[in-house]
């Protein structure tokens, strides 16, 4: 577990940052693929997006000094990921006025889903932590194809975009694809038995199975059958358990950590000398 | 050595604490807060390993991830190699705590801002050594100045520090002197690197 305690407003923000960031990559897609544009799809994903960064300046220690978090731009992660929040922000609040107000613009709308993918993959890349073990690899991309996932199931079951069933399987299909990968590389970490790692690396399996079901398989199961709101609570809640799991499941190497890997080893070769003297 | 750091003789530490003590007296940090600690290594001392005691804070590295990551600029190599952190500057984002492999940074709730070792700064630019060293009654905790070269013998790593992020840590170690220690410090490495 990191040291980082206290998780629950990263949960939050990121939570609901990517449902509203994925809404409105799967609104662009939709635009592109079906030229059909749905504004109130990008109206529900720039209140997401907005409340998200609320919640975002609310965890900081100093919130008065947030716009410091520039500074960093082209050198740090996080100040990469805080350049593009706001940016994508603002080109769907500009997508959504002229949408629902105007004429849309579907050029606009491409930008903003574009722009939107990449503050996704800036999540990502955020967490990409050298000395994190259950960050590293496919991790990375898991917001970016969570969030389309959740975006398409959304349009989907509550009816506003129609027809897109195809676009669900394949942002669905492809999310699945990344987050196996994800499962595989945390289940094959050894953690020592004297780890200082927190209870949520014990029920790995059961947390990463839970976000699995909820947003790759039964949704689409229900969205196969027919439209219902039902799909869309059930992915909601499979991308909050996405991200409580992704902060249970940290693991730092810290050096605590590798004292208590350097004891296990220790009581193995104990034993195995033991077993060799009794033979 | 390109930056000034520490020096631990893992055959004289005795993991008294000594060194944190001092550390929390010369600059007001209580225990839970603690800039530097001792982690032991085999309490129950198994035969397959040596026991020995890791005094750690901040190891002022050459690449260090808490400078690397932070989004504010709160982070500041000086010239002689020192890290320090500018309070100013912080958002308390707490990223540094992730990024730190070595789990240095140290949030503080109250002021809302992360702190950590500045290996007595204050005390180095003075003339004097920081408070750890000073402190330490068994001489096993040195500070090594920017401008010195670590000994013959010191080695970077030992069985349970590791640089997980490529940090380039300014700590040296001196192991533990003896035949049979030689030994199960070898063994222990190569049972670790594969």
């Amino acid at each position: 577990m990191s040291r980082h305690s206290g998780h629950g407003p990263l949960v939050a923000f990121t939570s609901v940052a990517i449902a509203g960031a994925g809404l409105i990559v799967a609104e662009a897609s939709l635009e592109v693929v079906h030229h059909h544009l749905v504004p109130p799809a990008l109206v529900a994903g720039v209140l997401l997006q907005a409340l998200g960064l609320a919640v975002s300046i609310g965890h900081l220690g100093q919130k008065r000094r947030a716009a410091l978090a520039m500074r960093g731009v082209g050198r740090s992660a996080l100040s990469n990921e805080v350049l593009l929040a706001p940016g994508a922000l603002a080109c769907a609040a500009l997508a959504a006025g002229i949408g629902v107000w105007g004429r849309p613009m579907p050029a606009l709308t491409v930008i903003t889903g574009v722009v939107n993918a990449l503050f996704l993959l800036s999540i990502g890349l955020v967490y990409r932590v050298r000395g994190q073990r259950t960050w590293q690899g496919s991790s990375a991309f898991t917001p970016l194809t969570g969030g389309c996932a959740f975006g398409a199931i959304a349009i989907q079951s509550l009816s506003v975009g129609g027809g897109v069933l195809n676009m669900v399987v394949l942002f669905v299909v492809l999310d699945a694809a990344v987050f196996v990968q994800r499962w595989r590389e945390v289940v094959a970490i050894r953690i020592p038995a004297a780890s200082p790692a927190g209870s949520g690396m014990s029920h790995r399996s059961q947390l990463l199975g839970a976000r699995f079901v909820l947003l790759d398989v039964l949704p689409v199961v229900l969205l196969l059958s027919w439209p219902t709101p039902l799909a869309v609570a059930i992915a909601a809640t499979g991308l909050l358990v996405d991200r409580v799991g992704f902060y249970a499941l940290a693991l730092q190497r810290t050096t605590e950590h590798e004292l208590a890997e350097v004891e296990d080893l220790m009581t193995l070769g104990g034993q195995t000398r033991k077993k060799g003297s009794d033979s | 050595m390109s930056g000034a750091g520490f020096l631990l003789d893992l055959h004289r530490c005795v993991g008294c604490g000594a060194c944190v003590l001092a550390c929390r007296i010369e600059n007001g940090r209580v225990l839970a807060a603690a800039w530097r600690r001792v982690l032991p290594l085999n309490l129950r001392r198994q035969p397959a390993g040596p026991t020995y005691f890791l005094s750690v804070a901040c190891h002022h590295c050459e690449e260090p991830a808490c400078l690397r990551g932070c989004p504010s600029d709160a982070y500041e190599k000086r010239p002689d190699g020192i890290v320090v952190h500018r309070e100013e500057r912080c958002l308390g984002c707490r990223y540094c705590e992730m990024t730190c492999p070595f789990g240095t940074p140290q949030f503080d709730e109250d002021t809302g801002v992360v702190s950590k070792c500045h290996l007595c700064a204050h005390r180095v630019d003075a003339g004097l050594l920081p408070a750890c060293v000073d402190a330490c009654p068994t001489e096993a905790l040195r500070y090594v100045p920017a401008t010195a070269v670590p000994p013959a013998d010191a080695v970077r790593f030992v069985p349970g520090f590791v640089d997980p992020a490529g940090c380039r840590p300014a700590l040296h170690f001196r192991t533990p002197a003896g035949t049979r220690r030689v030994e199960l410090f070898r063994h222990l490495g190569e049972a670790l690197r594969r």
